[in-house]
């Protein structure tokens, strides 16, 4: 039961850093990124790359992972998304597929297939003895993403730039009457929702293994927090993400784990259907 | 002989993309609906045909039904099948609107996938129906019966053709139309968005499965494979290339995406393995659907204007109402 | 304003968006054959109202009566096909469709519509698409657009688009027509021939208009009665010539705060 609880934690804070990023997105841009989840595996994999394949340190490979997955989500939207500003909302969305098909693809040509590991010291060494509930590795893991969740929090709400997105998110043109530097604001949102994807992928390969069809499979859980964070605050959404992320680790409690999907799915389908606007949100002014 | 047996795997083939992407030009191009699903109901089409058309298990496979039906009931089985999802699918969703859709259906299909896969009991799981009923005529000499499969595959294709452009040049198609292109709009005309919506989700989502059913006869196996992400796109790839919103577009964008394809697996490469190979397609298939959207929006085949012939003669009606309104112009 | 043939009634309609009161209990009554006018100020809550009324926007307090029935939150494609029709603000053109395409598709209830029957009946449906074209041809040639009926409506001018909105909707007239801001951005010319269509609509169809403006010489000339709102109240009614002299509507249109009383 606690180690179920110590894993739903672990799924949640990984979640809720790609949530963000996604999210960040999606407000910002006004599409849903599906290429956002390969990212994570892109972190992931680029860590194992530099880590295993090329022999550095683990830590280091780790940053450099950051700084490879960062500038992808940076070139990919200078690229393909922001010339497609205008269009129909569904073109950026079936690119960002397109663009998820070939990250997926590059990972697997560059490093390989199949299940990996990164060859870290701290997951064997480090573990507390008898009642052992979670590896130092883990509770890591949970500091990490509570910190990143309040330093987002400090500079959503404290800094220029912060303020300036979250201005930006809800309307781009008041933004841009009022001075707001959007096209800076767009290349700081992209780094920062690819830099916390990358960290995510990291924290996986960290605690446990990563491999090319994790990107696939972590569309529906982000989607699943998107949706049932709603079209509140980013607030909502890391709330929902850890959410997410629990429901599907303590289901494994009770039924076999392929059906954990599922669950979520269910969960997906009845938010939608009885409340649209997410569960985290007030009434939405909506107008013809 | 060899040869003949190639083109008629083509053939096959070109008719199973085809009525997949006219289907998903019902969906998206002419509704607006980003179905990102298609694997899902392109699978169940498959699976709800074999098990249909199969006699009763027994032996070492274990799946449910085995209705033992003849191959032609069964394939409108499938179809019906995939049309029951597409309806619970878009009751639940088509009326909250936006991309909840694009994002349910694509943990639709990754959801049936891995409930197959689990699942042995309803089609053997993960190992699948190794020798699934294709249609076969006695009459017909064993290795012929792939130039019959590609004749009814080709029949299909054309008979699916003439619906759909059938349906699209419709009042139907036009208040589809009318509501992808400004759904406010078409709900003051009276337009009921949901309904229509639906019918053609439901409606396309039934060739979507004979699709299926079809690609049962072109593999003669059947596996969760089937519900694949790649099957989705693909047939999104094909209907890009060959242009959003236009019949004759999904019909050149399957044939010229299902060229490029076979084309690229004549390259043999000896240092490339086939699971680099299908990487590198995937990849390519990537660049080309990101590059097709970013220079090219229009596609092979742009949809074009219906155009109306004035009437022959001009009935004297007109000239008295022209009175009342000509808002004092000629 | 007490009317004896109202063909729609609002009673009471409010509507709140989180803090804000868009509609605070708005009473109107507009009479059957008439061109009713509604003006105020950018924010007053008309195209609220006109959204609450018209099936886009669930008001959370009041009723609307049309035609004698309560009609309050139906749906807008109902009360469209019950005969209430409005327009958009903005040119709401289906801008990939050409000019004849966009009259077709507001005329309900033909058998082209179902899909069963565009293969169990085709004579029927084929035989109701010929009448439903050469309609739509004899409607543009009275509009003075006969020659722009294959032309994308994407490509026509405001003007244009405006009076293709109308005519779409004459295609199958409806009882009451509600225009927003029918007039914004046409030129004289366009706007004298937009002013004289609704006219004859009134006189030669017994359309009842209910339409927000602007632009106060148009609704002077057009309208039989005068609405005005501010701030999601009705202020003033009554005929055009008087309300426009009304000391409050004045102080509201030059800006000073309204105060209620």
């Amino acid at each position: 039961m606690l180690t179920a609880i110590v894993a739903g934690l672990i799924s949640g804070s990984v979640l809720l850093l790609a949530t963000v990023g996604f999210e960040l997105v999606r407000r910002v841009e006004g599409f849903l990124n599906i290429a956002h989840p390969q990212l994570i595996v892109l972190g992931g994999f680029s860590a194992y790359g530099f880590n295993v394949q090329l022999g550095m340190h683990w830590i280091l490979s780790c940053f450099a992972a950051i700084v490879v997955t960062t500038l992808v989500g940076v070139v990919s939207a200078r690229l393909i998304f922001w010339p497609m500003r205008g269009r129909p909302h569904h073109i950026p969305l079936i690119a960002s597929v397109g663009l998820a098909f070939f990250l997926h693809s590059m990972i697997e040509l560059f490093t390989g297939y199949g299940v990996k590991t990164l060859d870290v010291p701290l997951q064997e060494t480090l573990r507390i003895g008898e009642t052992a509930v979670a590896g130092i590795d883990q509770i890591a893991v949970i500091v990490i993403a509570a910190a990143v969740a309040l330093a987002l929090h400090f500079w959503l709400s404290q800094s220029y730039s912060g303020r300036a997105m979250r201005a930006m998110a809800n309307n781009q043109a008041l933004a841009e009457v009022r001075g707001v530097n959007t096209s800076y604001l767009q290349y700081v949102t992209w780094a920062v929702s690819s830099a916390l994807a990358a960290l995510a992928g990291i924290l996986i390969a960290l605690t446990g293994r990563i491999y090319p069809e994790l990107g696939w499979d972590q569309v529906l859980l982000i989607s699943a927090a998107a949706i049932i964070g709603g079209l509140g605050s980013i607030y909502g959404v890391m709330l929902a993400a850890v959410l997410v992320g629990l429901t599907s680790s303590l289901t494994t409690l009770v039924m076999p784990s392929q059906y954990t999907q599922m669950v979520v799915f269910a969960v997906i389908g009845l938010v939608v259907f009885f409340r649209p606007e997410g569960l985290f949100s007030g009434p939405k002014e909506r107008v013809a | 002989m060899s040869t003949l047996l190639i083109v008629a795997g083509l053939i096959t083939l070109m008719g199973i993309y085809g009525v997949a992407a006219l289907a998903l030009n019902l969906q998206f191009g002419a509704g607006g609906m980003v179905n990102f699903g298609v694997a899902a109901f392109f699978g169940v089409g498959a699976y709800g045909y074999a098990l249909a058309v199969m006699p009763a298990p027994s032996g070492s496979y274990t799946y449910i039904l085995g209705l033992g039906l003849p191959w032609g009931a069964g394939a409108i089985f499938g179809g019906l099948v995939s049309a029951l999802l597409a309806l619970v699918v878009g009751v639940a969703l088509l009326r909250v609107g936006g991309d909840y859709l694009a994002v349910v259906t694509l943990a639709l299909a990754e959801m049936t996938r891995q409930l197959f896969m689990n699942q042995p009991t309803i089609a053997n799981g993960a190992r699948g129906l190794l020798d699934a009923p294709v249609p076969y005529v006695e009459s017909i000499p064993g290795r012929m019966q792939s130039v019959f499969i590609a004749g009814i595959a080709l029949v299909v294709l054309a008979v699916t053709f003439l619906l759909f452009r059938r349906v699209t040049r419709s009042a139907f198609g036009r208040s589809l139309l009318a509501v992808k292109q400004n759904e406010a709009v078409a709900r003051s005309l009276g337009v009921n968005v949901y309904a229509v919506k639906l019918k053609a989700f439901v409606f396309a989502a039934f060739f979507m499965g004979l699709a299926g059913v079809m690609y049962v006869w072109y593999l003669s196996i059947l596996t969760p494979t089937f519900f694949s992400v790649n099957i989705t796109f693909t047939i999104f790839i094909a209907l890009i290339i060959g242009g959003t919103g236009s019949n004759v577009g999904a019909v050149v964008g399957a044939i010229v995406l299902l060229g490029m394809r076979e084309g690229l697996t004549y390259i043999q490469v000896d240092f490339i393995t086939s699971e680099r190979m299908t990487s590198l397609q995937d990849a390519l298939q990537g660049v080309v659907l990101i590059v097709i959207l970013l220079f090219w929006p229009g596609g092979l085949s742009r949809p074009r204007l219906a155009v109306y012939p004035p009437p022959a003669e001009v009935s004297p009606a007109p000239r008295v109402l022209a009175t009342t309104a000509a808002g004092g112009r000629p | 304003m007490n009317s004896a043939n109202p063909l729609l009634e609002i009673d009471g309609l409010v509507k709140t968006f989180g803090q804000l009161r868009a509609l605070d209990g708005v009473d109107m009554s507009v009479e059957q054959g008439k061109i009713t006018g509604l003006i105020g100020p950018n924010g007053s809550g008309k195209t609220t109202l006109f959204n609450a009324v018209s099936g886009f926007l669930r008001p959370d307090e009041g009723t609307v009566v049309f035609d004698g029935r309560v009609v309050t939150g139906a749906s807008a494609h109902r009360l469209a096909g019950a005969g209430l029709k409005r327009t958009f603000q903005n040119t709401a053109d289906f801008t990939d469709m050409s000019v004849l395409q966009n009259l077709l598709t507001s005329v309900r209830s033909v058998p082209g519509e179902s899909l069963a029957r565009l293969f169990t009946s085709p004579r029927r449906v084929w035989r109701s698409e010929r009448d439903l074209v050469d309609r739509a041809w004899t409607l543009l040639e009275r509009m003075g657009m006969a020659e722009l009926a294959n032309t994308r409506a994407g490509d026509l001018s405001i003007g244009r688009g405006r009076l293709l909105q109308i005519a779409r909707l004459l295609m199958d007239p409806p009882s009451l027509l509600m225009l927003d801001e029918p007039s914004s951005g046409l030129n004289p010319e366009d706007q004298h021939r937009l002013s004289s269509t609704v006219r004859q609509l009134r006189d030669a169809e017994g359309v009842t208009v209910l339409v927000i403006e602007h632009n106060m010489s148009f609704i002077n000339t057009i309208s039989d009665a005068l609405y005005v709102m501010h701030e999601g109240h009705v202020i003033a009614s009554g005929q055009p010539a008087e309300v426009v002299r009304d000391p409050l509507v004045i102080e509201t249109y030059l800006g000073v705060r309204h105060v209620p009383a």
